[in-house]
């Protein structure tokens, strides 16, 4: 006699007390999803700007200035997203500037983030400059920006992966990610196809599955660490408040 | 033009709820009546009568033919299908079930409302409203006899009662996709009373809205095919010889017959 019970409906899920469980869930117990629109966007969203004012090859050229960095100091910080550069001191946001000035990259990374800096006056990355920008550069930056965002709300999109690239490159900089030969991880040449090779998108979709582990997982004994995504999404509501003006309206 | 519009609407729905009646009475009328068990006619009746009055009520209601207010009727009358269905598998004892069950609820009622007079430090007794609640509910069954269900009256599920009598699609697609409109739940009020917002800033996060919805007349499509659901259910338990009566089609062909009368007025008008 067949066995019906993977013919029904949902049939592969455990029931669990009154739920229906999917088998990862009941699998693997209790998984703590990671989530790339709320956090790792906003925490990567830097290195995207520079991407989108200067090209692939200069904003990969400033990863892999930061990584070195990073290396030759032995700093404590990866500087790959904004919560953990928080915790920067001065000293080492001078060095910084110090070491980018030198391999004259400082003038294009700061062009790419200053009107980013004056809305948005609680990033980290407002240290890099040494007097902190109160003005925007380009009046409409809110309005491109907000562009710029929705094409990277969408993971496996172009810019989406040069940026989550570009953050897996910078850790790669430092001497603390390690790929095998023959990885497609490691073929970020290949990524200024993307996506339209075979290949390139082999490339994307392992930077894709591997950006979530580049943020630091919050353990709940961190709660109060400051969260750079908590500010990003307050401020949005600052820059852009919701205003439910089409309730008093009829919408017919 | 829009005189034109309520002329059609108003004749349309006064030949439905006419249609309506005509089916609802043909059929109650097969009914056999058995005075030593009366309940068994009286629940079928009825609740034959309470499909029809859900089918009018929404029919007349042209403001509520939309995602918000029409499941709310059309729940119901599956939940009246389902519930009529279920009877009918053993119409003695599950219909006297269902009339205990709804006079234990009456019962219970009233000893709150007894309790709440006491507490308020009156004497309920003395109240002329526990009175007639009370000889309503011992007119049919004393309530020193009556047992308060506290449960589902059937002792069953919607669900289980559904699958019993082989109303599983019934159940699936339209009660329960019409009872997350019932209980406001997320799958509803996120399509029907929130909208994403269009800015990436905001997460495309849900906004509340209240969009006013037009009348959509495929929600009295639907009413008319739960009725015609229904009616086909009680022809073959009165054993009623088979009559290919559809309120659909009906609905359908007064359509076409009003739409081409009301272009001709139209017309007229302009020229």
């Amino acid at each position: 006699m067949k066995n019906n019970s993977k013919n029904k409906v949902l049939g592969d899920h455990k029931k669990v007390g009154k739920k229906l469980l999917p088998p990862l869930l009941h699998g693997l117990g209790n998984i703590s999803p990671t989530h790339y629109d709320r956090d790792t966007l906003p925490e990567l969203v830097w290195l995207a700007l520079i991407e989108n004012m200067h090209g692939l090859q200069i904003a990969a050229g400033i990863a892999g200035k930061i990584g070195q960095y990073v290396q030759d100091s032995k700093s404590n910080c990866r500087f790959i997203d904004l919560s953990e550069m928080h915790d920067v001191t001065e000293s080492e946001w001078n060095n910084l500037r110090a070491y980018l000035e030198t391999h004259r990259s400082l003038g294009i990374f700061l062009s790419a983030i200053q009107d980013f800096v004056v809305l948005y006056p609680e990033c980290p990355l407002i240290s890099l400059f040494e007097k902190p920008p109160t003005t925007l550069i380009n009046s409409n930056f809110l309005d491109s920006f907000e562009k710029l965002f929705k094409e990277l709300t969408y993971k496996r999109g172009r810019q989406a992966v040069l940026m989550q690239a570009n953050a897996i490159y910078l850790l790669g900089c430092q001497g603390k990610l390690f790929m095998a030969p023959g990885m497609s991880l490691g073929n970020f040449e290949e990524l200024k196809n993307y996506p339209n090779t075979d290949e390139s998108k082999k490339v994307g979709a392992s930077v894709c599955s591997a950006s979530g582990m580049l943020l630091n997982m919050k353990s709940t004994d961190e709660t109060s660490k400051w969260s750079w995504p908590d500010y990003f999404w307050k401020r949005n509501l600052d820059l852009k408040p919701i205003t439910f003006h089409h309730i008093k309206s009829s919408n017919e | 033009m829009n005189e034109n519009k309520n002329e059609f609407i108003y004749e349309l729905v006064d030949g439905f709820c006419d249609k309506v009646r005509e089916e609802i009475f043909g059929h109650i009328k097969n009914i056999q009546i058995n005075l030593m068990e009366p309940s068994i006619h009286s629940v079928f009746s009825a609740l034959l009568a309470r499909q029809g009055t859900l089918a009018m009520e929404l029919s007349k209601a042209v403001s509520a033919w939309n995602y918000h207010s029409a499941p709310l009727f059309i729940r119901a009358m599956v939940d009246v299908h389902i519930t009529a269905a279920w009877l009918m598998g053993d119409p003695q004892d599950r219909c006297k079930k269902y009339v205990e069950h709804g006079l234990g609820q009456e019962k219970l009622l009233c000893e709150h409302f007894k309790a709440q007079l006491t507490a308020q430090g009156k004497n309920p007794d003395e109240d002329e409203n526990i009175k007639k609640l009370e000889a309503w509910i011992n007119a049919q069954k004393y309530t020193f006899l009556l047992p308060v269900e506290l449960g589902a009256w059937s002792g069953k599920s919607t669900r289980e009662m559904a699958i019993e009598c082989g109303l599983q699609d019934a159940y699936n697609f339209s009660f329960q996709t019409f009872s997350s409109c019932v209980h406001s739940t997320w799958n509803h009020i996120a399509r029907y009373n929130a909208q994403p917002s269009e800015s990436p800033l905001h997460r495309y996060t849900f906004i509340a809205d209240m969009p006013e919805l037009r009348p959509d007349i495929h929600q009295l499509d639907t009413v008319a095919r739960r009725l015609d659901e229904t009616l086909s259910l009680y022809q073959k338990f009165l054993k009623m010889p088979e009559k290919v009566h559809s309120l659909e089609e009906w609905l359908d062909q007064r359509l076409d017959e009003l739409s081409e009368k009301y272009k001709d007025q139209t017309e007229k008008k302009e020229s």
